[in-house]
C-alpha cells in the first residue's frame, strides 16, 4: 500500500505521522505537482517515513525535490537528530561520503575557449584520471594517507596538490577537525591509497561550462559569474575509501543496534546513539573519509588549473566554492525557537547557510553560502545561494537533478554512441572513462533540474544566482 | 542465467536464484562479476588456489551473502583478482561461510560496483533460495 501524502502548499507535501506505525515526526517533501506525480508510487516515500521512525529526530523527515530511492535514507533526504537521545546513521550519509561538487570560475569567455575546446578537453581527459579502476595522481602509504585523512584539503594545499588560498572557499575550511584516521580500517585505506586525485566512475564528472543566464546580477558579480563567462565544475567524492568506511561501520552498527534498544524498519538504517562508542567511531571515520573527498577535489582542481594554464597563460581559475552533499555533522541550529546541537544528516542534499549565518566564512557573510547544483549530462547546472527559508530544514537544499530512470532502461533507450551524437548536435563535446556510463547517464534518465531548482527557490530554501550550460564533459 | 536485473532508479538491483544455498553463493559471485566487470571469469582456468572466510551473526544469511560479495569487490578493486568458487561450506548456526576456489587475474579490471549494499536486501528460500540485492555503481 502507498504512503499517504497531503499537500500543504504548492511546493510542500506532508507525510502525516499516521501514515506508518512508528513515525515520531511527519515527513516533509518539497515537491510541486510534477515531482509528486513522479514519486507518489515509489518506494522512496516509505524511506522518508522510515527515517521519521529514528530516535531523536527533530521537526520532520525532510525530502528535497530531487529525491529518489536510496539506501536506508532516500537520496535527497535531510534529518536532524538532537544531541540528547539522537543517533547517527551511515545510511543517512551514504556510501560516497562527502561526495560533492566545486566550481572554478575564470575571466575567459566562450569564444576564446571554443577555439581550443577539443584539445583542451583531451588534455584534461589525459590529466585527470577517471573511469572504473582509475588510479589517482599520487600513491599514499602509511602516515601520508593518515595525514590526508586528518588534514583534508589543507594537506593537499600544503603538499603541492592545491592552493592555500582555496581553503576559505571550501566547506569547513577544507578540513573536518573531528576526523579520526585510526577509526578507518586498513581495508578502507587499501582502497583509497592509490585514488587521490581521481574522478572515479558512475555519475561523477568534470565539465567546462558557460554562464548561460544570470538571475541575480549582484550576487552573480560577487561570485565572479558573468554572462558568457567560463567555469569548470567538478563532481566526485571519497572513492573506494568512503565506500569501505560506510560498509565497515554498517556491519558494526548492525550488530550493536539492538543492544542499544533501537528498532529499525530497514537494515540499512542501522544507527547508534550519538554518545555511544560505535556512534563516535563512525563520526570520526566518516569525517576522515570526508577529508579524503575534500583533498581529492582540491587535487583534481589543481590539475585542471595546470591544464588551463598551458592553454591560457596568466589566466587563473578561481575557486568559487566546494561543497559536499553526503554528510552528517554536529551543527548548532535554532529550531522552533530552541537553540541546540543537532546531528544533521544530508544524503543527496546540500548545506545552504543563509546570509548572516554565524557558520559562514566572512567572504559570504552578506551573500549567503554558494550552493553548486550539478545537472544531468548535457543539461544545465546551477549556482544558488543559501536563503533565510532554509532554516525550516536545518539550512539545507537540493543537490542535483535526481534520477527517474533505471540504468538498464536508460541503456535501452540510448546507447553511448547515440548519446554522444546527440550531445555533439547540441555543441557539447564528451569524453568518457567508461563508454557504458554515457548511455546510463543520458539526460532523460534524470528529473528536469530546472523544475528541481524552481521548487527550492519557491520554497525559500535558496535563491537562483546563475545557470550554466555545458560546453564539454568528461564522464567518469 | 540464474540472475537478472530488476528495476532500480539509480543503481543495479540484482535477483539471484539457485537450487541450494551453496549454489546461491557461487551464483552471487558470478552475478557480482557480471555486473562489476562485465563478465563472469568462467573461462579462466589458470588460477591459484585459495580460501575466503566470511562471518556474520548466527543465522544471518543476508549478512553472509552481502559480505561475500563485498569481499569479492575488495579483491577485484585492490588486487585486480577474481575468485572462482569451487567448494562452499556454510554453517548458519555459527554464521560462517568458507569458500574454496581459485584466484584468477582480472586483467587490470577495476570494479564498476562501489559497494554491495544492505538496502532493500531480500533473502527467501521458497520455492528455492533467492537473493535480491542492490549494488551501488
Amino acid at each position: 500500500m502507498g504512503i499517504q501524502v497531503v499537500r500543504k502548499d504548492p511546493v510542500r507535501c506532508l507525510i502525516p505521522e499516521s501514515a506508518m506505525d512508528g513515525m515520531r515526526v511527519p515527513g516533509l517533501l518539497y515537491a510541486d505537482g510534477r515531482i509528486l506525480s513522479e514519486v507518489k508510487d515509489d518506494p522512496v516515500l516509505r524511506q522518508v517515513a522510515n527515517v521519521a521512525c529514528l530516535p531523536g529526530i527533530t521537526g520532520y523527515s525532510f525530502a528535497m525535490p530531487d529525491l529518489h530511492w536510496g539506501y536506508g535514507f532516500p537520496i535527497g533526504g535531510v534529518a536532524a537528530f538532537s544531541r540528547e537521545g539522537g543517533i547517527v546513521s551511515p545510511g543517512g550519509v551514504g556510501y560516497d561520503i562527502s561526495c560533492g561538487v566545486r566550481l572554478h570560475v575564470s575571466r575567459l569567455e566562450e569564444e576564446e575557449v571554443s577555439r581550443v575546446l577539443p584539445a583542451l578537453l583531451d588534455a584534461l581527459f589525459s590529466s585527470v584520471p577517471c573511469g572504473v579502476g582509475s588510479e589517482g595522481l599520487t600513491s599514499l602509504k602509511g602516515n601520508r594517507l593518515d595525514a590526508v585523512l586528518k588534514g583534508g584539503a589543507r594537506w593537499t594545499a600544503k603538499n603541492g596538490f592545491g592552493e592555500i588560498a582555496d581553503l576559505d572557499r571550501i566547506e569547513h575550511g577544507g578540513c573536518l577537525d573531528g576526523a579520526e584516521p585510526e577509526e578507518v580500517s586498513q581495508r578502507a585505506k587499501e582502497r583509497g591509497k592509490g585514488q587521490l586525485g581521481s574522478l572515479g566512475s558512475g555519475n561523477h564528472f568534470l565539465e567546462i561550462q558557460r554562464v548561460d543566464e544570470v538571475f541575480d546580477p549582484t550576487l552573480a558579480q560577487s561570485f565572479g559569474l558573468e554572462p558568457g563567462g567560463i567555469a569548470v565544475m567538478i563532481h566526485c567524492g571519497s572513492r573506494g575509501l568512503g565506500h569501505q568506511v560506510c560498509d565497515d561501520h554498517l556491519r558494526i552498527l548492525a550488530r550493536s543496534v539492538s543492544r542499544h534498544g533501537i528498532a529499525i524498519p530497514d537494515r540499512q538504517l542501522c544507527c547508534a546513539p550519538l554518545d555511544s562508542g560505535e556512534g563516535k567511531a563512525y563520526l570520526g571515520a566518516m569525517q576522515a573519509a570526508a577529508n579524503f573527498a575534500l583533498a581529492n577535489r582540491e587535487a583534481i582542481g589543481s590539475r585542471v588549473r595546470e591544464v588551463f594554464s598551458r592553454f591560457f597563460p596568466g589566466e587563473r581559475l578561481e575557486l568559487l566554492y566546494d561543497v559536499s552533499h553526503n554528510m552528517a555533522l554536529m551543527e548548532r541550529h535554532t529550531y522552533n525557537g530552541k537553540e541546540g546541537l543537532y546531528c544533521v544528516h544530508r544524503k543527496g542534499a546540500t548545506r545552504a547557510l543563509p546570509p548572516g549565518h554565524p557558520g559562514l566564512p566572512q567572504l559570504f557573510a552578506k551573500t549567503g553560502q554558494p550552493v553548486i547544483i550539478p545537472g544531468s549530462m548535457g543539461t544545465a547546472s546551477y549556482v544558488l545561494a543559501g536563503a533565510k527559508g532554509s532554516t525550516e530544514c536545518f539550512c539545507s537544499t537540493c543537490h542535483g537533478a535526481g534520477r527517474v530512470m533505471s540504468r538498464s532502461a536508460a541503456l535501452k533507450s540510448a546507447d553511448a554512441g547515440s548519446v554522444a551524437a546527440r550531445l555533439k548536435e547540441k555543441g557539447i563535446l564528451v569524453r568518457a572513462g567508461d563508454l557504458r556510463t554515457l548511455g546510463e547517464e543520458a539526460p532523460e534518465a534524470y528529473k528536469d533540474v530546472d523544475v528541481v531548482v524552481d521548487v527550492v527557490e519557491r520554497a525559500g530554501l535558496s535563491r537562483k544566482v546563475a545557470r550554466l550550460r555545458p560546453l564539454a564533459v568528461i564522464k567518469g | 542465467m540464474p540472475w537478472r536485473e530488476l528495476e532500480h532508479p539509480a543503481d543495479i538491483r540484482l535477483e539471484i536464484e539457485a537450487e541450494s544455498l551453496e549454489e546461491l553463493v557461487e551464483e552471487c559471485a558470478r552475478g557480482f562479476y557480471w555486473v562489476s566487470a562485465g563478465h563472469s571469469f568462467d573461462g579462466s582456468f589458470y588460477g591459484n588456489p585459495g580460501n575466503i572466510s566470511i562471518s556474520a551473526a548466527p543465522g544471518d544469511v543476508e549478512g553472509l551473502l552481502v559480505s561475500w560479495m563485498n569481499e569479492l569487490l575488495f579483491n577485484l578493486e585492490t588486487a585486480r583478482q577474481a575468485f572462482l568458487p569451487a567448494e562452499v561450506v556454510i554453517d548458519l548456526t555459527k554464521g560462517v561461510l568458507i569458500v574454496k576456489g581459485q584466484w584468477v587475474p582480472a586483467s587490470g579490471q577495476g570494479s564498476r560496483v562501489k559497494a554491495v549494499t544492505y538496502g532493500g536486501v531480500e533473502f527467501s528460500t521458497t520455492p528455492r533460495p533467492r537473493l535480491r540485492v542492490i549494488m551501488d555503481v
